[in-house]
C-alpha cells in the first residue's frame, strides 16, 4: 500500500507542475471568469444558462485535462525509464498501476475542485447570492463530474496499457463521446427507434459502454426546477458513485491484467 | 500467478454485471430527471446536432439562434423560425421560453394584412407546447400557456383549456394571479357549479394568504374574488339556473325565457376576387356579440388538438379564414380581403364553405344575460343547433360557394352573391350610435 | 562462491515482420557474489534486454535465471538488488532529497531512516550540498550520481548498472568509477553492462561478450587478456648479435642504434635480456604490453560477425 500512496503522490505532484496541464487549467479558469459575460448571449439570461454554461466548460476542461494527463502516464515513465527503477524494486506491477492512476485521480480532483471554487466564487459575485439551493446543485454536479472524470482517466489507463498515445487520445475521446450520448441514443434507437438491429446494438452499447451520461446530472442543476429532486438525488448519485466505481474497478483489472503480461 | 489471474477474472465478471444492474437501474430515474434532449431524436438528427448535446454551450448556442429567430419574427421571415425553433428546443429544451413564445408567435403572429392570424399553424404551436410541457413537467408555465391558446386562441375548444389550467394551478409555483382564469374556463366550458366552487377556494386562499402575510394585495385578490362570486350566483340566479334546477323555471320570469328568435340571415358577396363582403342581420340589437365567420376549403378542418409530428411541415396549399364580425343595431357587416395572401389563401379546392357560429357560452355578460350561457334563451328558425348531450345551444349557419364564385370566375365574372332565404337588405350605417329596430321576419309557429 | 547470477539458455525472441529475431539467444551466464561482471557488447547484441528479462520487466521467451538462487521474478529478491538504467530521466520537478525519499518509499523504509539514508547517501555520491536542488537543475553527472545514490537505498547485494559512465565528463568518470569500485569493497556484487572499455577493464573482474544475443567470450579479465607482449629497448647491441634475437613471433626492429624487441609473453625476458648482455649492449626498457581488452572486443565481434556472415552465405 505504501508503495501505491509514494507512487500516487508523486504521480499527483508531477501533474500539478506540468505545464501542458497547467495552461489547460488556466484557459478553463479564464472561461469560467468570462463566461457571465457571455450570458449576454442569451435572451434566457437567468442564472440556469450561467450555470449550465459554465458546468459545461467546467465539463470540457476536466475531459481534456484527463485525457492529455492519463495518455501519457505510463508512455512517459517508460520513454524515462523511470519505470525501469521503480520495477526493480520490490514493487508489483498493479502497485505501479494502482499508485499511477490514484495519482491521476487525485491530480484531476483537485483541478476540478480548482475550477468549482472559482465557478463558485464568480456565482456568488455576479449572482450576489449565498443560497445553497443555487450552489447546492453546482457542487453535486462537480461531485459527479470527478466520478465522470475518474472513470474517463481509467478508460484511458487502460488503452495506454496497449496503444500509443496518440491512439489512446483518439480512442478514449470515442468512448468518452459514445458514453456521454448513450442514454440520449438508447432513447432514440433502441427504446423508440424501429430498426432491430440498431436496437440490439444500442441495447448491448448501454449495458457495457462506460455510460457518461448516466453520471452527469448537470441538466438538473440547470433546469428552471433544478431543485425539485433533493433527497432523491442523493440516492442517484450514491448509485452513480457505485456503478462509476464498478466500472473503474473493471477497467482497472483488465488494465493490470494486460500490464501484468506487457513488454515495458 | 495464473491462480490470482483467475481471481481477477472472476472479479471482473461479477464488476461487470454489477455495473450493468446498476447502470440499468438508474436509467429510469435519469429518464426522469436528467435527460437532456429526447424530444425528437428518433425523428432523425445529424451526427453534428448530436455531438452538441455533450457540449455544455448548448444553451448558449441555443440562445444566439433564439436571438436569430427574434429577428425573423420581426422581419416576417416566417419560414425560417420554424425549424430554428425546432433546433432551439432540442438544443435546450428547459429553455421555455422558447416554447411560450415560440407558440405564442407560431399561433399569433403569422398574419394576413387584415391581422387575422393563420389559424392553420395552431396545431403546430400546440404540438410545441405539448413538448415544452414534457420536457418541463414540473412548472405550471407551459401548462399555463398551453391553456391559454386553447382558451384565447382556439376559443373553441374549453374542456382542453379547463385540463390545462386544472394542470397549471396544481404546480407549486404557480403565479396566486394566474389562477383565477380556470374559473373563466369553467364557465366557457359551461361547468358552472366549478366554477362557483374555484372562485370559492380562492377567495378561501386569500383570506389565507393574508391573514399569514398580511399582504395588502392578497386582501385586494380576496375582495375580488369574493365580488366575482358574487355576480356569479347573482347570475345564475337571474339567469334561472337554479331555478331550473328547482324546477320552477317556469314559474318565474326570467330573461332567457321566451328564446329570442335570431332569425339569422347574410349575404355573401365577392366584391373582387378574394374579397369577400359578409354583412346580414340578427336578433340580438345589443352590441358586443360576436359571430365567428370562417371561410375555408370544403373538406379542411383544423382539429384544435396538437400536430401529430414536429415537423412543421404546413400544408400551404389549404385555406382556412377565421374572423370575427362584430355585431351592432341587429346587423353586422364586414370586407373580408384575402386578395393579398395568395400563400394563406390559396383557394384551390373546387367548393368553398362559409360558416357562422354564435356560441352563447363566449358572448358578453350583457348578451348571456338574454340568452342564457348555454343558449337556452336563443332559437332560430333556421341555424339552430342543440347539442343535448353537452346541453349547448348554438347558431350554425353554412353555406357552400364554388370556387369560381371566390375568384370572381366564369359565371361569376359578372356578379358574385349569395343570399340566405329570407335575407333583409337593411342599409348598413356606420360608426352610428342609435339603436335601430330592423324589420322582423314573424315568429315560428 | 555462491552465484549472484545465473542464466541457464535464456533467450528473448521479438517477432518482426520478416520472422522472428534472438535478441537474447541462450544465453549461459554465472556471476559470482562479490565480483565485478563487465557484460560487453556493441549496441544492440541484447545486453539490456537480458537486464530488463534478470530483473523481471521484461519475460523469457525461453530458458531460466536467477539472482541470489532464487528464480527471476520474485519479489523477495528485489529487495536485495538494484538497478541504474542507462541515461535515466528523474521525475525532473523533484529535488534530489525528493527522489531518494520516494524511491525509499517503495522499499517501505519508514521516515526516520528514510531522512538518514537519503542524508548518508547525498553525502556518499557526493551531492550533499545539492540535495535541495531539482533534477532539472542537474548536471548529466549529477544526474547519474543520484541514480547511483537511488540505486543504493536498500542496500543491495546484486546491482545492476547499465551504461553507468556514458556520456559522461572525464571527470564525471573517474567519479563514477570509484563509486563502483567502492561498492566492490564493500562486498557487492555489480553486473555493468558497457561498451565503454576502458572503464570495464580498470575494474572488472570478469566480462562476457555479447553479439547479436550470442555469448562470444566470457571468462576472468586477466585469462581472456592473456597472451600480451614484452617490449625490451636496447642499445649498442653489436648487429652480428641481433639475429641471434631473432626467434618465432619476435620482431626485432632497429631505430638508429636503438634496438626494439617485440616479443610474446610467453618467451619470457629472461633470455633476451641475458642476450643482450653478452653481447655487450645495454638495456634501456623492459615494458610487459598486455593485451587490451578493445583489441580483444573488436577481435571477438569481428570475428563473430564474420562467422555470421559465412554461416548466412551458406
Amino acid at each position: 500500500m505504501s508503495q501505491i500512496l509514494a507512487i500516487a503522490s508523486t504521480t499527483l505532484g508531477e501533474a500539478i507542475r506540468r505545464r501542458v496541464l497547467l495552461i489547460i487549467l488556466m484557459v478553463g479558469l479564464a472561461f469560467l471568469i468570462i463566461s457571465p459575460s457571455l450570458n449576454q448571449l442569451t435572451p434566457r439570461g437567468e442564472r440556469m444558462v450561467l450555470i449550465q454554461m459554465t458546468l459545461g466548460i467546467l465539463k470540457i476542461t476536466s475531459a481534456i485535462l484527463a485525457v492529455t494527463l492519463t495518455v501519457y502516464l505510463l508512455p512517459n515513465e517508460v520513454e524515462r525509464r523511470t519505470i525501469y527503477t521503480i520495477l526493480s524494486k520490490p514493487v508489483q506491477r498493479y502497485q505501479f498501476l494502482l499508485g499511477k492512476f490514484f495519482g491521476s485521480v487525485g491530480a484531476l480532483t483537485l483541478m476540478i475542485g480548482m475550477m468549482t471554487l472559482v465557478l463558485l466564487v464568480a456565482f456568488v459575485i455576479q449572482q450576489q447570492t449565498f443560497d445553497m439551493k443555487d450552489l447546492g446543485p453546482i457542487i453535486r454536479s462537480s461531485i459527479m463530474l470527478v466520478f465522470q472524470m475518474s472513470l474517463l482517466a481509467a478508460v484511458a489507463m487502460f488503452f495506454s496499457t496497449f496503444v500509443t498515445p496518440v491512439v489512446n487520445f483518439f480512442l478514449t475521446g470515442l468512448v468518452f463521446v459514445f458514453g456521454t450520448l448513450l442514454n440520449p441514443l438508447f432513447e432514440a434507437l433502441g427504446e423508440r427507434g424501429n430498426q432491430p438491429a440498431m436496437q440490439v446494438i444500442t441495447k448491448i452499447a448501454h449495458y457495457a459502454v462506460p455510460n457518461f451520461s448516466t453520471l452527469d446530472i448537470s441538466t438538473n442543476a440547470a433546469s428552471e426546477a433544478g431543485t425539485r429532486i433533493g433527497g432523491s438525488e442523493l440516492v442517484y448519485m450514491t448509485q452513480g458513485m457505485l456503478y462509476a466505481l464498478a466500472y473503474i474497478g473493471i477497467l482497472l483489472i483488465l488494465s493490470v491484467l494486460v500490464f501484468d503480461r506487457k513488454e515495458v | 500467478m495464473a491462480k490470482k489471474r483467475g481471481v481477477l477474472i472472476g472479479v471482473l465478471a461479477g464488476a461487470f454485471i454489477a455495473q450493468a444492474a446498476i447502470s440499468q437501474s438508474m436509467y429510469p430515474t435519469w429518464k426522469r430527471d436528467y435527460s437532456t434532449g429526447n424530444t425528437g431524436i428518433a425523428e432523425g438528427l445529424s451526427v453534428d446536432q448530436l455531438l452538441a448535446s455533450m457540449s455544455g454551450l448548448r444553451q448558449m448556442v441555443a440562445g444566439i439562434l433564439w436571438v436569430q429567430c427574434d429577428e425573423y419574427f420581426h422581419n416576417g421571415q416566417f419560414d425560417a423560425i420554424l425549424p430554428l425553433v425546432r433546433l432551439i428546443t432540442w438544443l435546450d429544451p428547459r429553455q421555455m421560453e422558447v416554447y411560450s413564445s415560440g407558440a405564442w408567435h407560431i399561433a399569433y403572429n403569422f398574419t394576413d394584412e387584415q391581422n387575422r392570424s393563420d389559424r392553420r399553424y395552431i396545431p403546430i404551436a400546440l404540438r410545441l407546447l405539448e413538448e415544452g410541457v414534457v420536457q418541463n413537467p414540473d412548472t405550471y408555465r407551459l401548462f399555463h400557456e398551453t391553456g391559454w391558446i386553447y382558451y384565447h386562441k382556439v376559443d373553441d375548444n374549453f374542456p382542453e383549456a379547463v385540463r390545462w389550467f386544472e394542470q397549471s394551478v396544481q404546480k407549486p409555483d404557480v403565479l396566486p394571479a394566474l389562477r383565477g382564469i380556470l374559473a373563466n374556463a369553467y364557465l366557457k366550458a359551461g361547468q358552472l357549479d366549478k366554477a362557483v366552487d374555484w372562485y370559492a377556494t380562492l377567495e378561501k386562499d386569500y383570506q389565507t394568504r393574508f391573514e399569514l402575510t398580511g399582504d395588502r394585495s392578497d386582501e385586494t385578490q380576496y375582495d375580488v374574488m369574493a365580488n366575482n362570486l358574487n355576480n356569479l350566483l347573482i347570475r345564475m340566479t337571474s339567469r334561472g339556473v337554479f331555478g331550473r334546477r328547482a324546477g320552477v323555471y317556469d314559474q318565474y320570469d326570467y330573461d332567457t325565457q321566451n328564446p329570442v328568435d335570431l332569425n339569422f340571415t347574410v349575404k355573401i358577396e365577392v366584391l373582387q376576387p378574394k374579397v369577400v363582403r359578409v354583412s346580414g342581420t340578427w336578433g340580438i340589437p345589443a352590441t358586443g356579440a360576436r359571430i365567428r365567420c370562417v371561410i375555408r376549403d370544403k373538406g379542411f378542418e383544423i382539429p384544435w388538438e396538437p400536430a401529430p409530428s414536429m415537423d412543421f411541415e404546413l400544408d400551404k396549399g389549404r385555406t382556412y379564414m377565421l374572423d370575427s364580425l362584430y355585431t351592432q343595431n341587429n346587423r353586422f357587416d364586414r370586407k373580408i380581403d384575402m386578395s393579398r395572401n395568395p400563400t394563406m389563401y390559396p383557394f384551390k379546392a373546387d367548393t368553398v364553405v362559409v360558416e357562422f357560429m354564435f356560441n352563447p357560452r363566449t358572448a358578453p355578460h350583457h348578451i348571456q344575460d338574454k340568452v342564457g350561457w348555454d343558449g337556452e334563451g336563443m332559437t332560430d328558425k333556421r341555424y339552430y343547433v342543440f347539442d343535448k348531450e353537452r346541453n349547448h345551444h348554438w347558431l350554425y349557419a353554412a353555406f357552400e360557394i364554388p370556387r369560381d364564385m371566390i375568384l370572381r370566375r366564369g359565371n361569376y365574372r359578372l356578379e358574385g352573391v349569395l343570399r340566405s332565404e329570407g335575407f333583409i337588405d337593411v342599409e348598413v350605417r356606420e360608426q352610428s350610435d342609435v339603436i335601430e329596430r330592423i324589420p322582423r321576419a314573424p315568429l315560428r309557429n | 562462491m555462491p552465484t549472484a547470477i545465473k542464466t541457464e539458455n535464456l533467450t528473448k525472441t521479438y517477432r518482426t515482420r520478416s520472422g522472428s529475431v534472438n535478441v537474447v539467444d541462450n544465453l549461459n551466464i554465472e556471476v559470482e557474489e562479490g565480483e565485478i561482471y563487465g557484460f560487453l557488447g556493441p549496441n544492440g547484441a541484447g545486453k539490456t534486454s537480458t537486464i530488463k528479462m534478470l530483473l523481471g520487466i521484461s519475460y523469457p521467451s525461453s530458458g531460466q535465471a536467477w539472482l541470489l538462487g532464487k528464480e527471476v521474478g520474485d519479489m523477495e529478491i528485489h529487495r536485495k538488488i538494484s538497478y541504474l538504467p542507462e541515461k535515466p530521466y528523474y521525475y525532473e520537478h523533484m529535488t534530489g532529497m525528493e527522489i531518494l525519499n520516494f524511491y525509499a518509499k517503495l522499499f517501505n523504509i519508514g521516515p526516520a531512516e528514510r531522512a538518514a539514508k537519503a542524508t548518508a547517501l547525498l553525502e556518499k555520491v557526493n551531492l550533499a550540498s545539492d540535495g535541495a536542488k531539482t533534477i532539472s537543475q542537474y548536471s548529466k553527472g549529477m544526474q547519474q550520481r543520484i541514480g547511483l545514490a537511488q540505486s543504493l537505498l536498500n542496500d543491495p547485494v546484486l546491482l545492476f548498472l547499465d551504461e553507468p559512465t556514458a556520456g559522461l565528463d572525464p571527470i564525471a568518470h573517474v567519479e563514477i568509477r570509484d563509486l563502483i569500485l567502492q561498492m566492490r569493497d564493500e562486498g557487492k556484487t555489480v553486473f555493468i553492462s558497457s561498451h565503454e572499455l576502458s572503464d570495464v577493464e580498470r575494474i572488472c573482474d570478469r566480462v562476457a561478450i555479447l553479439n547479436k544475443g550470442k555469448v562470444e567470450q566470457q571468462g576472468k579479465l586477466d585469462d581472456l587478456l592473456k597472451g600480451g607482449r614484452i617490449e625490451i629497448q636496447a642499445e649498442g647491441v653489436p648487429d652480428g648479435a641481433v639475429d641471434s634475437l631473432r626467434t618465432d613471433g619476435v620482431i626485432v626492429s632497429n631505430h638508429g642504434g636503438r634496438l626494439i624487441i617485440d616479443a610474446p609473453d610467453s618467451a619470457g625476458s629472461d633470455g633476451f635480456l641475458d642476450a643482450i648482455r653478452t653481447a655487450g649492449g645495454r638495456v634501456i626498457s623492459v615494458i610487459p604490453r598486455r593485451k587490451r581488452l578493445e583489441d580483444l572486443f573488436v577481435e571477438t565481434v569481428t570475428r563473430a560477425t564474420e562467422r555470421i556472415k559465412r554461416e548466412d552465405a551458406r
